[in-house]
């Protein structure tokens, strides 16, 4: 008797549990809100930007995402590095932003995780167009 | 006939043998008492979602008028409503451009209890409207939170827009999920 009372109990909690799992609310915004909140403002809908005021991201996110240097920059230009995300919902939003605005699947690069976020986002960028503009010849040279 | 009395009470006994007669009184039990508490848990509270068709919560009695300042998606607006000058809480007035860059954020909406995700884009080409000027401010930032301020006039820093200032939309650009 006191063990299928036991038995029982267990299966009660764990009935509970899933209960409860599945129930959570969500703790953050899913990704494509955050894009919308903190990058859409500037860089629009689909990433163009506004030509001479504010870069598109869809031909560059990609391909910096390749090499050290450019995964730095991305964590390090102040839209990223200030935005009001943690590091893990930032690591999810660059993890999204990637595929879809680069056109590319979503195992053809390497995904951010909120440690490398956090090693580089709180390291301030200081000559931000300079060091834009040197990626942007790397990236020419690299195609 | 016989043959199904016998089947009858061959499985009555089998099932009378595998159960106790409390047992089912216990299940029962155990499914009400499982029902009751689950809603109790504070976990279990903090997942409810208001169902649209609900009763609608109290809110500002203006909150669905699109031309009042609190219209619920003028929640984080800082501008004259383009509603008031000649457009409407989601298209520019003739003869205005509507910027492209903006100001996002989330209002929430108290007739279905939901949030959603408001852009603010300025309608920018004619001087300033002047008329409802609406300055509610919710989650804005001081200036030095540059991604979380509205001060900015999102009229200056394009291309097609970098002209005069005349009235602010609310968007809605789709459920804050």
């Amino acid at each position: 008797m006191q063990r299928t009372l036991s038995a029982r109990l267990r299966r009660l909690l764990w009935v509970l549990g899933l209960a409860i799992l599945v129930g959570s609310p969500a703790l953050a915004y899913e990704p494509r809100i955050n894009y919308m909140l903190e990058c859409q403002g500037c860089h629009g809908p689909d990433g163009r930007g506004e030509p001479g005021h504010v870069p598109s991201i869809r031909s560059t996110l990609a391909p910096l995402s390749r090499f050290d240097a450019g995964r730095r920059y991305l964590l390090q230009v102040p839209g990223v590095a200030l935005s009001m995300l943690s590091d893990q919902d930032l690591a999810a939003l660059l993890n999204w932003m990637i595929p879809v605005f680069g056109d590319i699947r979503p195992q053809a690069f390497r995904a951010f995780t909120a440690a490398e976020v956090a090693r580089y986002r709180h390291t301030p960028l200081v000559e931000i167009s300079a060091t834009r503009a040197r990626l942007m010849r790397r990236l020419q040279v690299r195609q | 006939m016989s043959r199904f009395d016998r089947w009858m009470e061959a499985s009555s006994r089998s099932v009378a043998r595998r159960t106790s007669r409390r047992g089912l009184l216990g299940s029962l039990g155990a499914l009400l008492v499982g029902v009751g508490v689950l809603p109790l848990l504070p976990v279990a509270r903090g997942a409810e979602k208001p169902v649209k068709g609900d009763e609608p919560e109290a809110g500002h009695p203006e909150a669905q008028n699109p031309t009042s300042c609190n219209y619920w998606r003028h929640c984080a607006i800082d501008g004259f409503l383009c509603g008031c000058c000649g457009g409407s809480a989601s298209a520019c007035p003739p003869g205005t451009v509507q910027s492209p860059i903006t100001w996002v954020g989330t209002c929430h909406n108290p007739a279905d209890g939901l949030d959603y995700v408001i852009s603010y884009n300025d309608c920018c080409g004619k001087s300033s409207c002047g008329r409802c000027l609406c300055n509610r401010n919710e989650g804005d930032m001081p200036l030095y939170v540059p991604f979380r301020s509205n001060d900015y006039d999102w009229c200056t820093g394009s291309s097609v827009a970098n002209i005069p200032y005349h009235c602010s939309t609310a968007r809605v650009l789709a459920r804050a999920t």
